[in-house]
């Protein structure tokens, strides 16, 4: 063949996905994408279970001399959770006798809709979870997904009418606004590089400590404050504007198999 | 090589690249199965059959991922008739270290195309694709990507051959 007329057919392909891309801009590709997303639907789930089932079996194996140490570790953090919700309970009680004299309502309960994790991205440089939920559900951009601890592990950035797809709080391109629990400085939870998350645009002067854990803040479709990570380590720079806050998700991302959606 | 049968491999390959757990993810890197399935398929069409199967695999990884849609229809379509146009005039000895160039430089070109593409769609330039080409996991993705090819190539050669040793012997499976 000529490369004359490779290279037409090859401008011809490159037209063809032009007027795909601006088909797509202008949403006229979306039946189409949900009839095709069901075609990688069944495949999928099918596939996902094998995959887990198999990880669960394999990792059983590896994990018993593991489970030993963390028995003891988890006895001694037990003891200490049991006191704290104790603590908390009289808190909770002291709270409502508050809002009762000061005529307030309750915190409102959060709903939400469970969903599996059914697929990843096909690129290995992004994190990013397909889920078997989609519009037909209820689900909308933006929203807010925990794991089934409550910790945060990202947000609804795509939706299909039977899939979704969730941008996780570890991918370069997530960036979350969210304040310290403890001593209430606000900042960015965002991934620098794929080498971890930190805690950015945290002034020199803010204080910030190790192991103070780092909420979400209301923004966007969810009004829900969810935990996200913990502080692992702070280093301050004089010639520089932020400091470096190194954070620790608290969901295990390599793990997630159900998260949960916040409706509101 | 028929192109549905090219096509069915691919979508395969599609849909176990996408599953939750990769079983080849050993260290913290794992192989794009996808991007290999369809350099190495490239090796088996002609020009107008890559094409087609580029632009496939495009909007079914697109589906999928969460890089903006068209994305990798135009980066797979470059980095394809790149490796066409190398594969035909340039690398044309059938060597291995040919096979391991061509494969490189596709690679290389793929995820640049595929960051300025997604910058490019999305209007903006929150995209990290750029930093990810000098990122570890991407270059150890590139390495195990190679390291699959290399393996599918050495077969494909000896079932074309019939001779399992010649690592450096002309293996030639152009259409």
């Amino acid at each position: 063949m000529r490369p004359v007329k490779r290279k037409i057919k090859f401008f011809v392909a490159i037209i063809f996905i032009a007027a795909i891309i601006f088909l797509n801009n202008k949403n006229y590709l979306e039946p189409f994408k949900n009839k095709f997303s069901y075609f990688f639907y069944y495949p999928e789930i099918i596939i996902s279970k094998i995959t887990f089932s198999a990880r669960d079996s394999l990792r059983l194996i590896f994990e018993i001399r593991k489970a030993y140490d963390d028995k003891i570790f988890l006895i001694d953090e037990n003891n200490k959770l049991r006191k704290q919700i104790s603590d908390l309970k009289e808190a909770d009680n002291e709270n409502k006798i508050l809002r009762n004299i000061l005529n307030l309502p309750l915190a409102k309960e959060h709903s939400f809709i469970d969903g599996t994790v059914i697929g990843k991205d096909p690129y290995n440089f992004s994190d990013y979870l397909l889920i078997n939920r989609g519009s037909e559900a209820g689900i909308g951009k933006e929203m807010a997904v925990v794991d089934q601890s409550g910790f945060y592990i990202g947000r609804i950035i795509n939706v299909l009418s039977n899939t979704a797809g969730v941008l996780l709080v570890t991918d370069n391109r997530s960036a979350i606004s969210a304040i310290d629990q403890n001593t209430r400085v606000r900042g960015l939870v965002k991934n620098d590089r794929n080498i971890g998350l930190y805690f950015d645009m945290v002034l020199q002067d803010a204080e910030v400590r190790v192991d103070d854990i780092i909420v979400s803040l209301p923004i966007g479709a969810s009004a829900a404050v969810q935990p996200i990570a913990k502080v692992i380590s702070i280093e301050k720079y004089p010639n520089k504007t932020f400091q470096k806050i190194k954070l620790s998700p608290l969901a295990d991302m390599k793990k997630i198999e159900k998260v949960f959606i916040l409706l509101d | 090589m028929k192109i549905a049968h090219a096509v069915l491999i691919l979508i395969l390959s599609i849909v176990i690249q996408a599953s939750p757990v990769r079983l080849f993810d050993l260290f913290s890197f794992a192989p794009n199965l996808s991007l290999v399935a369809l350099f190495l398929l490239c090796y088996f069409l002609s020009f107008e059959k890559l094409l087609i199967l580029a632009i496939i695999a495009g909007i079914a990884i697109d589906l999928l991922s969460s890089v903006s849609f068209g994305s990798t229809s135009l980066a797979a379509m470059g980095a394809c008739s790149l490796s066409f146009y190398l594969r035909k005039n340039v690398l044309k000895g059938g060597r291995i270290a040919d096979f391991f160039l061509n494969s490189l430089i596709t690679f290389f070109v793929f995820y640049f195309l595929l960051g300025q593409a997604d910058i490019f769609l999305k209007s903006s330039t929150d995209y990290a694709a750029i930093f990810n080409l000098i990122n570890i996991n991407l270059a150890g993705e590139i390495l195990f990507n190679l390291a699959l090819s290399a393996a599918a190539y050495y077969l494909a050669g000896y079932y074309k051959s019939g001779k399992i040793y010649g690592f450096t012997r002309n293996i030639k499976i152009s259409p």
